[in-house]
């Protein structure tokens, strides 16, 4: 285990029944690091971004985000230390316009009686939803309803809300799935902007975007590690060629 | 739904017109009947601050109605101060509404079984102040209530006048109204439909979805006592039917065909239904329940959405189109 790591995992396991999605492993990505993880479909991607943030409870195992161990805390907690995600379909509210959602992410670390009191901290608020927004190409949707917006734009409003909360470590799940050839370059440009700020945790599918952006590529396959290395030490590797059916250049 | 504020502001200054202009122009008998009517408008707003807003469906919020009630009529009968009874009733409402909150929030229950646990504790407490007949008075309730007389501020408050007392009632109730309007407007009421539409994601925000849901139900349980405490000395009784079923039911449905998570649709028909049900009963005794029955399902016939957005379409009918960058 890496010890200067912002986020790790050490000997992680988790069993639905009969079916093992994680088998013992042991993962790191260093501070403002941007790591790819990919696998063929079923290889337990998602299911490992759910068990890190805390939406599905691990069997053993242990994960750290910096040195402080989080295994046992509960969903919100980890997100108020640092670990923020997006999620595949993109879930924000569309009952809200795009401001107010980017602005209850920020919020989220205040007390409710905060959260009453409208008119606190708003000057900071404001400059720091507006800086998202902007990142995002989003300015001149913020008072737009978040529901009419196109899946594109939906996402990007979901990635705005998860960098306003300015996390130690963003996990991504698929961020280019759906999008046009022009957003999926956004969001590259998007993670190389942030990347100074936080480490960066990407599922994908997407090479070209991969080969763009990650640092580090790590393979998932069958609820365990396969491989980890740059883009071009997998490039040629068989056992990769093999569990993508020998269909796949990276 | 984003919340067209300035059309029900507009709406509200109306209906603050009325109630204040009705004090001096209805006569006395009248106005513990419209006193009453926007205390129920007021329970009914505090119900849909929760189920409209977070989603909260209580099936027993008569529960807090009602302790409200009973707290204030037994104080009152042995000279406690009203405000002090006020304060305990919405204390006593709030601690318990915690309780069935953290208990019914944190195993998860879906919002239909949280919905019966309300209603269950409702049925309990009706029963329970039907047998504690030394305390409560039994099936006869609470009787003879009189109105507060007061000490405050070093000032006597008599509010033994009708006249006197609805227009305190209606300075509680506006006041209140403005609070809830207020806190369903900022950043907490948006966290709220933001619970209410995905708690998952609101979690992985970084909100405890427990703590978010225990303050709503508190809110509401404080409102909710607080209309039963003024409610009470109008009547001159406290009975167990406060607590019951019918009054618990009867606030969803005026929630439901009020407009949901608008605070002033339920109001607004809460009251005028309390009206209608005085004035029907007076004049149909027998068949009053049928036509409140017949007026329900023609609501839901005709304005589905609540009767606020029907009022707020024949408003658009009849009034010149505005510019339609006005989002949704």
């Amino acid at each position: 285990m890496v010890s200067n790591s912002v986020l790790s995992t050490e000997d992680l396991h988790k069993a639905f029944g009969g079916l093992v999605v994680a088998k013992g492993i042991n993962f790191s990505v260093l501070p403002n690091e941007v790591r790819c993880i990919i696998g063929p479909n079923g290889a337990g991607k998602t299911t490992f971004f759910n068990l890190l943030t805390g939406l599905i409870p691990i069997d053993k195992g242990t994960i750290r985000l910096e040195s402080d161990d989080v295994t046992a805390l509960p969903v919100y907690k980890r997100q108020q230390m640092g670990l923020v995600r997006t999620f595949q379909a993109p879930r924000i509210f569309p009952e809200l316009t795009v401001y107010d959602n980017v602005l209850l992410a920020y919020r989220s670390k205040e007390s409710l009686f905060s959260l009453m009191k409208q008119s606190r901290s708003m000057g900071n608020a404001t400059n720091s939803v507006k800086e998202a927004l902007e990142k995002i190409n989003m300015s001149k949707y913020t008072e737009t309803r978040a529901g009419s917006l196109s899946h594109g734009e939906k996402k990007r409003v979901e990635m705005a809300m998860a960098i306003v909360q300015q996390p130690k470590v963003l996990l991504m799940d698929e961020p280019t799935a759906g999008m046009t050839v022009r957003e999926t370059q956004e969001i590259a440009d998007l993670v190389n902007l942030i990347r100074s700020e936080m480490a960066v945790v990407i599922v994908e599918h997407d090479m070209e975007f991969v080969r763009e952006i990650a640092d580090k590529i790590t393979v998932l396959y069958r609820g365990d590690i396969a491989r980890e290395g740059t883009l071009d030490e997998l490039e040629n590797d068989p056992f990769i060629q093999e569990i993508y059916l020998g269909s796949v250049e990276l | 739904m984003i919340r067209k504020r300035t059309e029900h502001r507009n709406l509200l200054l109306i209906i603050v017109a009325l109630l204040l202009l009705s004090g001096i122009f209805a006569p006395e008998y009248q106005l513990d009947l419209l006193a009453t009517a926007v205390l129920y408008g007021l329970f009914a707003t505090s119900v849909d601050f929760s189920y409209g807003y977070a989603g909260i469906l209580n099936m027993g919020s008569a529960l807090y109605f009602g302790l409200g009630a009973y707290i204030t009529g037994y104080g009152l009968k042995a000279g406690i101060n009203p405000i002090l009874l006020i304060l305990i009733g919405m204390a006593v409402s709030v601690a318990i509404a915690l309780i069935i909150g953290y208990v019914g929030f944190r195993v998860k229950a879906s919002q239909v079984h949280f919905g019966i646990i309300g209603l269950a504790l409702t049925l309990g407490f009706e029963q329970l102040t039907i047998s504690l007949y030394d305390i409560t008075g039994g099936s006869n309730g609470i009787t003879n209530v009189p109105r507060p007389t007061f000490s405050l501020f070093g000032m006597e408050w008599t509010l033994t006048s009708p006249t006197v007392y609805y227009y305190f009632v209606i300075c509680v109730v506006l006041l209140s109204f403005f609070l809830l309007w207020k806190l369903a407007n900022s950043d907490f009421g948006r966290a709220m439909l933001a619970l209410r539409h995905d708690e998952t994601k609101m979690e992985t925000m970084g909100y405890n979805p427990l703590k978010v849901k225990m303050s709503v139900t508190g809110i509401t349980a404080a409102f909710s006592a607080l209309s039963g405490a003024l409610f009470v000395p109008i009547s001159g009784i406290a009975y167990p039917g406060l607590f019951g079923v019918t009054l618990s039911m009867s606030v969803l449905i005026w929630v439901a065909l009020g407009g949901t998570g608008t605070l002033i649709g339920p109001f607004i028909l809460g009251a005028l239904l309390k009206l209608s049900e005085s004035t029907l009963s007076s004049n149909f005794e027998e068949i009053y329940m049928l036509i409140i029955g017949l007026i329900f399902v023609t609501m839901v016939i005709l304005a589905p959405e609540g009767a606020i957005n029907l009022l707020k379409r024949l408003i658009g009918w009849f009034t010149p189109q505005r510019s339609k960058n006005a989002g949704n």
